[in-house]
């Protein structure tokens, strides 16, 4: 019986090591696609002088963009990591990455952003459906990648073709 | 081995190999140069179709987005020369593929080896391509922003390409073969420029040989070689003709006295004899012989003897008439033939001979001089052909009778026969 008990134990523990290995690796994954994601957007001209991602809510993945880009440029721009809080106000960013696991709380920055040009992204089911640009998930770390055109283009951002070539097209409706 | 072939065999034979050869080592290099070519061409081809496939998937290996790898490299089934095309991510996972369904597993895995290794250059290198006999690949790195993203390999067969060169190869083997029998009728018209002129060389060469007609000359404007060689044969012929010429005049003279040998006179004998049987008139002879000869030579010595004889010939040659014949018959007898005439008209001839003979002063070489006598024998008649010895002995005989009677005097045949 201990014997049993023990095994059942070491598999929960290497299930839940595993587990933990493939979040690290998707946490990963998600940080180089953001910044892919840029690649592939235009957005309209302003002045500022770096490129500023903003996450909400998940600290880990900040700072694990903070060790990603550190030093590096995105559209010529070099990258600054703002890690934000689900109520806090957002201003002069480009990129916003939403990890709140609320859906009236995304929705509710969405809503505050809809006609900013800030492209935002999120890993939460139906994000795309409620107004968000990109939604990714992953499925055994292969990206599936929905988009909202319309929301984009209330935006003022232009995604292009390769990427939409690629992703699921949604209308806000 | 081909001094049994004739020149104009020879030639064609040379212009024929010449031209094969030519031609076969053209094909040879076109061959070449085609394969060349057309490799290149194939793998141009195949890194065109690689930068545009890898330009559409730079956004599926960035999101590692394998669904849409598949999708987009599944179009590749409408070229049936395409066996294999792999997508890698940047940890050369395989993201995607598309696989010709014709492909056995035994083949895939050689090839995925071979991708294998290439990808692993792929680091210093955005493209790379290989040519083997059965298929070439291409493999080009994709990136973002300079940023690789992972690896595009593409295989196709070398079935596009040998087919270009089956066709390339029947055509050329077609053209081949008919300039070559182009080249070869040329040759034909070409090899008459070199041996007709031999042949007219030969055929002259054959014709004077036959008829023993040096008079013939090869007449010719040609400015080249040949023209030099039948100049050359031309003059040969002259020389020829020339030397032969002597050589006849020599064996029917005399070599002292310039006139006809005895050879030559019994020959004109002959056909004068024939003449005279065909026409029924008479043909004569006159023997002569020098009286005491031998005292000429004993007390004035041989060179005196030989001037008397060549003045003696001198006087014949002055006495005789144009179409009559004076020969030396032997030692110090002549003899003449005189055609158409009688007894009397020889007679007449003979002595006019004799007086003249008697009148003429001999002047050796010393300046002494000396009187000279003829004894003559004629004799005439129609002559019996085959028969001519008759004629001489009958006119020897009348001059045996003039010696006999007393030296410096003409005896006739009939003659001899009033005495009998």
């Amino acid at each position: 019986m201990l014997k049993r008990c023990g095994l059942a134990l070491l598999l929960v523990i290497s299930c839940s090591l595993a587990l933990a290995q493939g979040s690290r690796d998707e946490q990963l994954l998600l940080a180089v696609f953001l910044g892919r994601f840029a690649s592939y957007v235009d957005w309209p001209p302003h002045q500022r002088e770096v490129f500023s991602i903003g996450v909400t809510d998940d600290d880990a993945l900040a700072e694990r963009l903070e060790q990603l880009y550190a030093g590096k440029r995105i559209q010529g721009r070099p990258v600054r990591i703002h890690r934000l809080g689900a109520d806090e106000q957002i201003t002069a960013i480009d990129l916003l990455f939403i990890a709140s696991s609320q859906a009236t709380l995304r929705q509710r920055q969405l809503d505050a952003l809809r006609l900013q040009p800030v492209l935002t992204v999120s890993a939460a089911r139906g994000f795309a459906a409620s107004g968000g640009v990109i939604q990714i998930n992953f499925v055994a770390q292969h990206a599936q990648i929905t988009i909202n055109h319309d929301a984009a283009l209330a935006k003022g951002l232009r995604i292009s073709a390769p990427l939409l070539a690629i992703a699921t097209l949604i209308g806000r409706d | 081995m081909f001094e049994g072939l004739s020149i104009r065999s020879k030639l064609l034979a040379l212009l024929g190999l010449s031209s094969a050869l030519a031609l076969l080592v053209f094909s040879l290099v076109a061959l070449y140069s085609t394969y060349v070519n057309e490799r290149a061409a194939s793998l141009r081809d195949l890194h065109q179709m690689a930068d545009v496939i890898a330009e559409n998937l730079r956004a599926a290996v960035a999101f590692h987005d394998a669904a849409s790898v598949d999708k987009l490299l599944a179009p590749l089934k409408a070229n049936p020369h395409i066996l294999l095309a792999q997508v890698r991510d940047e940890h050369e996972h395989l993201l995607g593929s598309y696989q010709d369904t014709a492909l056995e597993s035994t083949q895939l895995a050689s090839l995925e080896e071979t991708i294998s290794g290439f990808e692993s250059r792929l680091t210093t290198l955005s493209r790379l391509d290989q040519f083997t006999r059965n298929h070439h690949l291409v493999v080009h790195r994709i990136e973002l922003n300079d940023i690789p993203l992972g690896s595009l390999s593409i295989v196709s067969d070398n079935e596009g390409m040998f087919a270009k060169m089956r066709s390339f190869i029947l055509v050329e083997t077609v053209t081949t073969v008919i300039i070559f029998i182009g080249l070869l009728l040329l040759s034909l018209r070409l090899q008459a420029v070199f041996t007709a002129p031999l042949d007219l060389l030969i055929n002259t060469m054959r014709s004077i040989a036959s008829d023993q007609n040096y008079q013939h000359r090869i007449k010719t404007l040609r400015k080249d070689e040949f023209g030099e060689l039948y100049q050359g044969f031309n003059a040969m012929l002259a020389e020829i003709r020339k030397r032969d010429d002597a050589l006849n005049r020599l064996a029917r003279t005399d070599a002292l006295t310039g006139l006809a040998n005895r050879r030559e006179v019994l020959e004109k004998l002959e056909k004068m004899a024939i003449r005279s049987a065909r026409k029924q008139e008479p043909m004569g002879l006159i023997m002569l012989d020098v009286d005491h000869f031998k005292r000429i030579n004993d007390r004035y010595g041989h060179p005196a003897g030989d001037l008397v004889l060549r003045e003696l010939a001198d006087i014949l040659r002055a006495s005789a008439r144009p179409y009559d014949l004076a020969g030396r018959f032997g030692g110090e007898e002549f003899i003449l033939l005189c055609e158409h005439a009688d007894l009397a008209t020889s007679k007449l001839i003979a002595e006019r001979l004799r007086l003249r003979t008697a009148a003429h002063t001999f002047v050796l070489e010393d300046g002494q001089s000396l009187q000279a006598t003829i004894s003559l024998g004629v004799h005439a008649a129609i002559a019996d052909p085959g028969f001519t010895s008759k004629l001489i002995e009958a006119a020897d005989q009348a001059l045996y009778a003039a010696k006999s009677n007393g030296r410096n005097r003409t005896c006739t045949s009939t003659d001899l026969q009033a005495h009998a």
